[in-house]
């Protein structure tokens, strides 16, 4: 069996600070709208049970409906970060 | 139920530990020096790093436990899926990539970076010793349910030989071998998973025709002896086992069998029908335990609803406020305790930079969720598959197989086996590496040399393991999923509030830092000790006589956490300004 490391990769230049502060202030931004739809989810089984039983159209109902979307939902904003955070990247002057 | 011992299962089951075993040892050569050992010299790809924080984190509680739990309660166990992944985004966007720059091998380095403080370091090293303990404890319960039935072996033997294999694994080539064993279960469990319930989907739902499907069931203990249905338990003439259960009531329309199906028209189809579900009832007269199990028809729509549980999530729908904060306290530990435990965080310094670090934790986050999303079709297609154990949940998921084929059932039993080992081995890893690198590593005067730093984790590691094979057979009836809720608490209330605090608030102190990982971890770990259920599972005592008013510490304890660290650091920052 081989081993796939990363040495098999180019090297990477270090991350400079302006990249840095740019991936952390977009991962805090894209985290607080995740965490509005994750204690919107938790608060309203809580405090709403009837409200997550309601159906939607396309057989499951919100409560089903909703936690798939927190799923998903968390890796389409990974993708996202990721993208982001690959487009700022500026390449190091030679 | 009785389980006939399955020479496939065994023979598939001694092929992976095999397979296993062996890329340890041939990992075991590049892994002689500390930085080797303990982050594979950080040099593991992205990718495989991803999908071995699917295997690192799909522990037997997501597996087994989840499964079992959507085939009895029906939605209440997709909320741990939900939960669970959830804290994925904590990781990712918040912990990830300061953690990879500030650290080398253990958390502990990230927490002192600006401080360079041995309090820190001893706190740090604790914390990640008694979270690893806590979180081994589960899987040690969950490998012994799992092959007592499988093989035939005892509790405590299956947890002894499950506890061997996994410290011999990390023994021969700390991180590498287990990283390698961990990327295989990943792939393994989504692949398995995926084939499950593609064969769910293509079976569809069928109604019963088993004329005693509605019939209860009796389970007495009577001088060690079961007695099932009034006749001693066994298979041969005059003897009784278990029936099996999960059936369809009705189907929409009144027809037989729906055919195959996509994935949410099975949902809908499922909403529209009716099902029956087992209640359990246990009574102690003149000595004899009687465990009866009820049946009752539930309408599809009921399984699609939060609060069917009755313990975890009964209070959704009740009135009590209480009751309410134990679900609340949960979910927010669930969120905020994957980017807390020790052998996940580890996991980022496998991998060579900031960046890497990112995109193995987004592949994580694809293969993880992919699984979740299969859970709640192997949950759902167990409870209606007509073959699980009434008196068992944590086996619906390889009783599911069963209901296809014998091959399938070996498979997935095989793939569970190699679930425990990629946990379990990442928890002693973490668990040896914080011994080595933060309390042994402050405690002697003279700093280790590499050789001597392998050396010590290696005795580290059988001790903990040893320690997790006691623990396994210790809490033998605690219920996995339960363990693993209370492991995420300890986890977030002792971890998150330092790293979140480090990364992002300058005015934080060394001071803060330790007071707030000793007070989130004490004051979880005693919230747990003098709750409810533990009253009633470990002590024998009522639930209503608990100190604390509700089970799960997360929502009391992680806050304080965070305030503990916001005013020590204060007071302590006065002063040496």
């Amino acid at each position: 069996m081989g081993h796939f490391t990363a040495a098999d990769e180019p090297a990477r230049e270090v991350e400079s600070a302006s990249d840095i502060a740019y991936s952390t202030r977009l991962g805090l931004q894209l985290f607080a709208a995740y965490c509005a739809a994750y204690f919107g989810f938790m608060l309203l089984h809580a405090f709403a049970p009837q409200v997550v039983d309601i159906n939607l159209p396309g057989g499951v109902n919100l409560a089903t409906g909703f936690g798939l979307g927190l799923i998903w939902g968390a890796f389409v904003l990974a993708l996202l970060y990721a993208w982001l955070c690959g487009r700022n990247s500026q390449p190091a002057p030679k | 139920m009785i389980y006939e011992a399955s020479t496939l299962a065994v023979v598939i089951f001694l092929a992976f530990v095999g397979v296993t075993l062996g890329i340890s040892f041939y990992f075991a050569r590049k892994a002689s020096s500390a930085a080797a050992y303990f982050a594979a010299g950080g040099q593991i790809h992205w990718f495989v790093n991803g999908v071995a924080f699917a295997g690192d984190y799909l522990s037997a509680a997501s597996f087994l436990g989840i499964c079992g739990m959507i085939a009895f309660y029906g939605y209440d166990g997709f909320l741990y899926s939900i939960g669970f992944l959830a804290g994925w985004v904590v990781a990712l966007l918040v912990v990830a990539e300061p953690l990879k720059r500030l650290g080398r091998f253990t958390f502990a380095d990230a927490l002192n970076s600006k401080f360079q403080s041995k309090g820190i370091r001893i706190a740090a090293g604790i914390s990640a010793l008694v979270v690893s303990t806590f979180y081994l404890i589960p899987q040690m319960v969950g490998a012994g349910a799992l092959i007592r039935p499988l093989l035939g072996f005892t509790h405590m033997q299956g947890v002894i030989m499950v506890g061997t294999v996994v410290t011999l694994i990390v023994v021969t080539a700390g991180m590498v071998s287990t990283t390698y064993v961990q990327f295989i279960k990943g792939l393994l469990l989504v692949g398995f998973s995926a084939i499950l319930v593609g064969l769910i989907l293509a079976r569809g739902l069928v109604a019963t025709t088993d004329p005693l499907a509605m019939t209860p069931q009796t389970l007495e203990i009577r001088d060690g002896r079961k007695i099932v249905n009034g006749a001693p338990q066994g298979t041969k003439t005059g003897e009784n086992d278990l029936r099996p259960i999960g059936h369809v009531q009705r189907l929409p329309g009144d027809i037989e069998r729906t055919g195959p199906v996509g994935p949410l028209k099975f949902l809908e189809l499922l909403r529209d029908s009716d099902v029956i579900l087992w209640g359990k009832a246990d009574s102690v007269v003149d000595g004899v335990k009687t465990t009866t199990f009820t049946p009752r028809v539930v309408s599809g729509q009921e399984l699609f609803r939060p609060g069917n549980h009755p313990r975890l999530f009964k209070g959704i729908r009740g009135d009590s406020l209480l009751a309410k904060l134990n679900f609340l306290s949960l979910m927010l530990a669930l969120f905020c305790g994957t980017a807390s435990l020790p052998h996940i965080l580890i996991r980022y310094y496998t991998v060579k930079d900031q960046a890497a670090a990112r995109k193995s934790t987004i592949v994580g986050i694809g293969t993880i969720g992919t699984f979740y999303v299969l859970t709640l079709f192997m949950g759902f297609g167990a409870m209606t598959c007509g073959g699980i154990d009434v008196s068992d949940s944590n086996m619906a998921a390889p009783l599911l197989a069963r209901s296809f084929s014998l091959w399938l059932f070996a498979a997935i039993s095989a793939v569970a086996f190699t679930t425990v080992l990629g946990t379990v081995s990442g928890l002693i890893v973490a668990a040896a590496g914080a011994v080595v690198h933060d309390l042994i590593g402050c405690l002697l005067k003279e700093p280790l040399t590499d050789h001597a730093k392998v050396r010590v984790a290696k005795i580290a590691s059988v001790f903990v393991g040893i320690g997790a094979m006691v623990l396994g057979i210790v809490f033998e009836k605690m219920n996995v999923n339960f363990l693993v809720g209370w492991a995420f608490s300890v986890a977030a209330s002792a971890n998150l509030p330092s790293l979140i605090m480090t990364l992002f608030w300058k005015p934080t102190t060394k001071q803060g830092i330790v007071a707030a990982i000793f007070v989130g971890m004490i004051s979880s770990l005693a919230w747990i000790l003098l709750s409810g259920d533990t009253y009633q599972d470990v002590y024998g005592l009522k639930a209503s006589d608990a100190i604390v008013p509700f089970s799960q510490p997360g929502i009391v304890t992680i806050p304080l956490g965070f305030l503990t660290l916001i005013v020590v650091s204060l007071l302590t920052g006065k002063k040496s300004a």
